[in-house]
């Protein structure tokens, strides 16, 4: 479960978030959406515990994560897998490194599992000959299934995904999708997703929550959405744009 | 006005940012394990990557600096058999270890800070932070450990190498025996703990400020050249600074 009440959250005295309130029961997707900027990825990094909020309370699974001390923050994190809006992949390491790479500092997984648990995963996302590639080497396409498949390695049960399609085209963007909601229904996790592909996040998503200029302007199910402010409306389905 | 207060407060954040990385890089290397692989491939970087730098730039002002105390000592007082005892002590208690300490600020420490600061900008750092890997665990600690054991490595060859240099100026500028110029006579236990000192000092201070610095990186590419300007300035500060506070305390200790 996840749960923020009443968030703010400035940056050098400018509002990137105000009285922002969102939940997302256990095992829920959500697909958070909104213009570039709106302050999706900072709620993402707010749960994660990587950026502190200035009020307001971040919530996982009953625990108060501003409250945390470092070591159980850590502790929380290893229980989240991230997608990265940039990939974040380490280019220094090759990508069965990237993707063991959680295993091993969480201990996840015992060292002589580590090779097999890796070799599923990159099988999972159809790319099972590239491990010892380096990023580098990599398309987009392919460096987002990577991303996916470091982030679900250790099998969390929550899922963040910063925008895992941007720059993809329709076919992969539909393929990491398959895939987010196949990884994501294996865990029983509970997901944030990220994204401006509103009809792509139809079928994967439960409910929509809409961010403009850091104020939350709506949160419900896409039918819900038909009869919301015209502006997410327009966001949702494109309708009165000219 | 305006602008020297902003100045200030930019200093103050960064000592304080430059301050809570050492106190949490120190308590990673007390109370987790050493990743051994990636401090060996560290002090590769640092040592063996800099070693032909510092040699040659020690090497070159040994030169220097015997020739002009030769041209001096022979005009004032006709007698350049002095010159090694005199240079050998300067060169081991500060110009060895501040002119290395330089020439590692420069070439690590801005390989360090660009490369966590591209790391911070491609949020590579928030998924170390993910993963359970602090960046004071897993990226300062194997430099700073590495940083700690190469820099006397360095200080004491680059001696050497100034010390052999100057040798080689004395003899074939100054007809100086080598038996002559290399009298050991002058330098002191305390001499060899002052420039020791210094280069454990600037073994600390490098690795943390510009991992400081780097992790500080805002923005893009633009981001870290600001990290890498910013490391590159304070490293060459701090190791001036400490190598004055350091060289008080002997003198203090001396007399």
């Amino acid at each position: 479960m996840i749960r923020l009440e009443g968030v703010h959250k400035s940056f050098g005295g400018v509002p990137v978030l105000t009285d922002v309130s969102l939940h997302v029961p256990a095992g829920g997707t959500l697909a958070l959406i909104g213009e570039g900027g709106a302050g999706k990825s900072l709620i993402l990094k707010l749960i994660c515990g990587l950026i502190e909020p200035d009020a307001g309370r971040v919530i996982v699974d009953g625990v108060e994560v501003n409250r945390l001390a470092e070591p159980a923050r850590m502790a929380l994190r290893g229980r989240i897998g991230m997608i990265f809006q940039n990939y974040a992949l380490f280019d220094y390491l090759s990508v069965a490194e990237n993707i063991a790479f959680p295993l091993r500092r969480l201990g996840a997984a015992a060292p002589r599992d580590i090779d097999a648990r890796v070799a599923r995963r990159l099988a999972q996302v159809h790319l099972p000959d590239i491990g010892p590639k380096l990023p580098g080497e990599l398309s987009g396409g392919m460096k987002k299934r990577v991303c996916l498949a470091r982030a679900t390695v250790h099998d969390p049960p929550i899922m963040l995904c910063d925008d895992p399609t941007a720059g993809l085209d329709p076919v992969t963007t539909n393929r990491i999708f398959a895939l987010l909601k196949q990884l994501q229904a294996e865990n029983r996790a509970t997901a944030i997703i990220v994204s401006h592909e509103v009809d792509a996040l139809r079928p994967i998503c439960d409910r929509f929550a809409m961010l403009e200029r850091g104020h939350l302007i709506f949160e419900g199910t896409p039918d819900e959405a038909r009869h919301a402010a015209p502006a997410v409306r327009r966001f949702m389905t494109g309708e009165g744009i000219e | 006005m305006g602008t020297l207060r902003l100045l200030v407060l930019d200093g103050i954040a960064q000592a304080r940012s430059t301050w809570t990385l050492l106190v949490r890089t120190l308590h990673y290397i007390l109370h987790a394990p050493w990743d051994g692989p990636a401090i060996r491939q560290q002090m590769f970087s640092v040592g063996n990557r800099s070693v032909v730098f510092v040699l040659l730039t020690l090497g070159f002002l040994g030169a220097i600096t015997s020739l002009q105390a030769g041209f001096q000592a022979r005009r004032i007082i006709g007698d350049t058999s002095l010159i090694g005892q005199q240079l050998l002590p300067l060169l081991v208690r500060q110009l060895g270890p501040t002119l290395a300490g330089l020439m590692v600020a420069t070439r690590v420490g801005t390989g360090i800070a660009a490369e966590i600061g591209s790391m911070v900008v491609t949020e590579q750092v928030d998924a170390l932070r993910m993963c359970n890997a602090p960046p004071a665990d897993y990226l300062i600690k194997p430099r700073l450990i590495a940083c700690v054991i190469m820099l006397p490595v360095l200080v004491t060859f680059g001696v050497l190498a100034a010390f052999l240099a100057a040798m080689g100026v004395a003899y074939l500028m100054f007809h100086t025996p080598p038996l002559v110029f290399a009298k050991l006579d002058f330098v002191h236990l305390l001499d060899l703990g002052e420039g020791m000192a210094k280069a454990l000092a600037f073994g600390v201070s490098i690795p943390i400020i510009a991992g400081a610095a780097g992790l500080d990186a805002r923005g893009g590419s633009e981001g870290v050249g600001e990290a890498t300007t910013r490391a590159v300035v304070s490293c060459s500060l701090a190791v001036i600074v400490l190598d004055f506070l350091i060289g008080g305390v002997a003198f203090l200790v001396r007399t």
